[in-house]
């Protein structure tokens, strides 16, 4: 993929949410991005200006009211639950504030599951490649532990790990440093420096400065509406 | 807010309240059925005055030496009357255009008049029925039968005299009212019997109503003083339990299926109320957070249950009348003039069966204690979360990841697991233990099992008529080429000699090994001096396979070693089989072949040639005896045995439709992560499917375990009231094949629609 060709790519983007009252409350109003492959992206803003469901529209996890999303040239209101789950598989990977971890499988399990998904078994690169990412990101020696065993910043750490294990192509990032002290802050912000400039492109939803300035590229949101676009 | 809360979720609701209501529906109409069944049988009993012994004579009767017997024995005589019932062949007797041809040796026709003074032949109102010159009461076996009723025709051919008359009543008859009772009497006026009675043989039925518990000395005292006993005797007891047997099976069977459909309802609910607190963990925490005690927060949650439960009642409530009235039936006691005590206990059931789930709800609620504000706001749940680790997954073994996880989730809860593997078990034995018990006692095989060998034919010979027919018949069965084999037996009228008493038995002499039995205990007799008993006439005598007995023979007595115990429903119950009789062979009651007929040969038309050559013969095709004896209890359990498969499968429907439900609600965040990770709405409905098929296939095979080792035991337990044991069930086959898998397939296609419904992929940060 060249670096500058637009790998995701939204055009007129609207989100509306009926209330149960039978009003329509507009979150995104006719938002166009372009977001080149091997960007480093943060989408900022106040609570509620539509920052994560921007990203869920991008992300294929919601559709737009109106608008078109496409990502590497498929037109994601195109694309059945089965297609869309293959992007996902395939293309992307996940990061939220609150991590969801399978309870009935070992850390190092729920880790792994996105690459037997995907291959149907783990590589002895995968193994080597997640062994050392956890090393990177402190919990190396958590691996055999419950998920009920863990802190809110190990989960949190647990689910960038499981993100990343297929080395996707684009990174979905919604708050990734919200339930982390600065150190783990500072950690999780290197890997993904290091990722960007290994070739993966990064979208990242943030409140916090310091994780926006390490983004390339920045857009504000206020009310649904871009404002202005911030380089990084 | 319970409303509120079956607003907010109908499926589960809806499914919950139909299985309470299901469960609650069959234990009313057990229970009614039981209630009825045993009331009527004392109603009926108590209004005919039924007698306490019945001896059937044909042949010369001296009204004075009875006469001087009972003055005799006042001490345990209270009353006797002789009724001469006239013999009706079966093919004189036509009803709706139709010859009753089809029961010949199979229902003795007796044409009597009302009982002077006991022993009485009950109308619709409950008193003694009393018919007009060309009038006729019918019995109800008759009556349902040919939907008889009153007004219709039946025309009695006597000689070629044929005589119309009009039925005025159906009557009750406690003697020999059961189709399992192979007489059946029909009351016309004394002045057409005795018009009747110059062409048709007479038969006496000897009753007497004895003073309480002096059945046993009667039978001695009756025996000694050699009075006429050419034909069945019967005691009180045994006419008692066999009018009680044939609505009994049928209740019992129905209570058993509604106890196994309460406790799924009640693991059910189990799993519900655990699996909804888990997913209301977060509300009771809030509520408990501003204020409200967990006293009072269970009492919320408990008043949804009850309002569930209010719910179930009223559909119980429709659903039990139309059931308990498919499975009562049969000879029953007229209940004009009473309230039928049934339906008070069927309502009693009802409520009860509704209410039991409400008292578990409250005792599963009590758990609400263990919920902090603090925890259930921050890391909602009310199970004590486990203190193990998973164990790693083997990521190398080539298993798909679907069937990894389905397993995984099964051992992780393994107690839910077991106990949906147990209520699918017991939903498989549910379905299919009433159609394998239905099946075996429809078998021909069965009566092997009651005391009558299996055969192609049965021909019956009673003394007293021609002295020569036996020797004819068989004859004429030597020469037959359409007979393939046939055994001869002669039975006389013998008393075992017990240790404190003596008691009559019809002793069968002859070859046994022909056409054999299914023992009890032991096996047949093989040589001159085996002997084997019914299971009445061992237990009277005191001895058991093994043991000897002393067997008294027009006055000499010889031992005899006890080789077999046998199941008898005829003879009263009492009797016994040997090669060989010793000494004087004393008083012959009949002559019985016992016939094989070659492949080809058509039963029904051999029968009637054999009767018609020899008309001293009763002949019967077993199959035919088997249907019109055992048909309408056959036809009762058939009816049992399919609502239990039905409410069977409904119920694994709902159950897992309903848990289905609630655990996909419990595990919304899990199936969601599954989708963000690359998972399709279908590939988690696989998931599921593979959690539904392995809990159903793993009860499935619980289920066909539990039939076939506790299937003799049910069948045993009910034979056992007439002293009977366990009694292998018959292979699997047609309908039977199929319950099991289908109840269990029930199970999957509920899971299948919990899983219809997957988690919108919303990001909750």
């Amino acid at each position: 993929m060249h670096p500058s060709s637009s790998l995701i790519t939204a055009r007129a983007v609207t989100r509306r949410f009926e209330s149960a009252a039978g009003d329509f409350t507009t979150v995104l109003d006719a938002i166009d991005l372009d977001v080149i492959a091997g960007d480093y992206l943060a989408l900022t803003g106040p609570s509620g200006s539509g920052k994560t469901t921007l990203l869920s529209c991008l992300s294929g996890l919601d559709r737009p009211s109106s608008g078109s999303v496409h990502i590497g040239g498929d037109d994601l209101s195109a694309l059945d639950d089965r297609a869309l789950a293959h992007v996902r598989r395939t293309t992307l990977g996940f990061v939220f504030q609150r991590t969801d971890l399978l309870d009935e499988l070992s850390v190092i399990d729920n880790i792994l599951l996105p690459a037997v998904r995907r291959r149907g078994r783990v590589s002895a690169e995968t193994l080597a490649a997640t062994a050392q990412l956890m090393d990177r990101l402190g919990i190396g020696q958590l691996g055999t532990r419950a998920p009920h065993e863990l802190s809110g910043g190990q989960r949190q750490r647990v689910g960038i790990c499981r993100a990343l294990v297929n080395r996707p192509p684009i990174l979905i990032a919604d708050e990734p440093t919200g339930a982390l002290h600065r150190e783990a802050t500072d950690d999780v912000l290197d890997v993904f420096d290091e990722l960007n400039a290994s070739g993966m492109t990064i979208i990242v939803v943030t409140h916090d400065p310091v994780v926006a300035r390490r983004a390339r590229s920045r857009r504000h949101l206020v009310d649904g509406r871009m404002i202005d676009a911030v380089p990084a | 807010m319970a409303f509120a809360r079956i607003r907010g979720n109908p499926v589960s609701s809806v499914s919950l309240i139909l299985l309470m209501a299901i469960s609650s529906a069959t234990a009313g109409a057990g229970v009614a059925t039981l209630v009825s069944t045993i009331g009527a049988t004392e109603r009926l009993f108590a209004l005919a005055e039924a007698p306490d012994a019945v001896q059937m004579h044909v042949g010369p009767l001296e009204a004075a030496s009875l006469d001087s017997f009972v003055a005799t024995h006042r001490d345990i005589i209270d009353d006797h009357q002789v009724q001469d019932a006239l013999q009706l062949d079966n093919q004189d007797l036509r009803v709706q255009g139709t010859s009753d041809a089809a029961r010949d040796g199979v229902m003795d026709l007796l044409l009597v008049t009302q009982s002077p003074r006991f022993d009485f032949l009950l109308g619709p109102d409950g008193t003694p029925t009393n018919v007009r010159d060309g009038e006729i009461a019918v019995p109800g076996y008759y009556a349902d039968a040919y939907d008889l009723v009153r007004g219709d025709p039946v025309e009695i051919s006597a000689h070629g005299d044929v005589r119309t008359f009009t039925v005025a009543d159906i009557v009750h008859d406690a003697q020999m009212g059961p189709s399992l009772v192979n007489s059946k009497r029909f009351v016309v006026s004394e002045g057409d019997w005795n018009e009747l009675a110059e062409q048709l043989p007479v038969e006496h039925i000897i009753t007497f109503r004895l003073v309480d518990d002096a059945g046993d000395r009667f039978a001695e005292a009756y025996r000694q003083a050699g009075l006429p006993a050419n034909g069945a005797a019967v005691d009180g007891s045994l006419l008692r339990l066999i009018a009680a047997l044939t609505d009994g099976i049928v209740a019992i069977l129905t209570i058993l299926v509604s106890i196994v459909l309460l406790a799924i309802t009640m693991l059910c609910l189990r799993i519900m109320v655990l699996t909804a607190l888990e997913q209301d963990a977060r509300r009771i925490g809030v509520m408990r957070a501003i204020g409200f005690s967990h006293r009072e927060v269970s009492s919320t949650l408990l008043l949804g249950y009850a309002v569930h439960s209010g719910l179930a009642v009223l559909v119980a409530l429709l659903l039990v009348f139309p059931a308990s009235a498919l499975l009562r039936g049969g000879d029953v006691a007229p209940s004009v003039g009473r309230d039928d005590p049934g339906n008070l206990a069927m309502l009693l059931a009802v409520v009860v069966a509704s209410a039991i789930p409400t008292a578990l709800a409250a005792q599963l609620l009590r758990r609400v204690r263990r919920v902090s504000p603090l925890l259930a706001l921050t890391r909602p749940g009310v199970s004590a979360p486990t203190r193990r680790r998973p164990r790693p997954l083997r990521w190398h073994l080539p298993i798909p990841v679907g069937v990894r996880l389905a397993v995984r989730g099964l051992t992780t809860r393994v107690t839910a697991a077991v106990l949906l593997i147990v209520m699918v078990g017991c939903a498989v034995a549910l379905g299919a233990l009433p159609q394998r018990v239905t099946q075996t006692v429809a078998a021909p095989d069965f009566v092997t099992t009651m005391g009558v060998g299996q055969s192609d034919l049965r021909a019956f010979l009673r003394e007293g008529g021609d002295a020569d027919a036996g020797a004819q018949l068989e004859r004429s069965l030597h020469d037959d080429p359409d007979i393939d084999r046939f055994a001869r037996t002669t039975s006389f009228r013998v008393a075992l000699i017990a240790d404190t008493r003596t008691e009559d038995v019809a002793l069968e002499v002859g070859d046994m090994s022909a056409f054999p039995l299914t023992y009890a205990r032991g096996d047949a007799p093989a040589v001159p001096g085996d002997i084997a008993l019914s299971t009445l006439a061992a237990e009277e005598a005191g001895v058991d396979v093994g043991q000897s007995v002393e067997v008294d023979s027009g006055g000499a007595s010889h031992r005899y070693r006890v080789t077999g115990v046998y199941h008898d429903i005829t003879n009263g119950g009492r009797s016994g089989k040997t090669v060989e009789l010793h000494g004087d062979q004393g008083v012959p009651l009949w002559q019985t072949f016992v016939i094989d007929l070659r492949d080809g040969v058509d039963q029904r038309s051999k029968a009637s040639a054999l009767a018609l050559d020899h008309p001293a013969a009763a002949v019967t095709e077993l199959d035919r005896f088997v249907h019109y004896t055992l048909g309408d209890t056959v036809e009762r359990l058939k009816t049992a045995s399919m609502i239990a498969w039905v409410a069977a499968a409904v119920v694994m429907l709902l159950v897992f439709a309903l848990r289905g439900r609630l655990e996909a609600a419990r595990d919304e965040s899990d199936l969601r992560l599954l989708r963000l990770l690359g998972w399709s709405r279908g590939e988690l409905r696989t998931i599921a499917l593979v959690r539904s098929v392995g809990v159903a296939g793993a009860g499935l095979l619980l289920g066909w375990i539990a039939t076939e080792s506790l299937g003799p035991g049910v069948l045993g337990a009910t034979l056992s009231s007439f002293g009977g044991g366990t009694t292998d069930l018959v292979a699997a086959n047609g309908w039977s094949l199929i319950t099991g898998p289908v109840v269990a397939a029930a199970a999957v296609v509920g899971g299948l629609i919990a899983s219809a419904h997957s988690p919108a992929l919303l990001n909750e940060s």
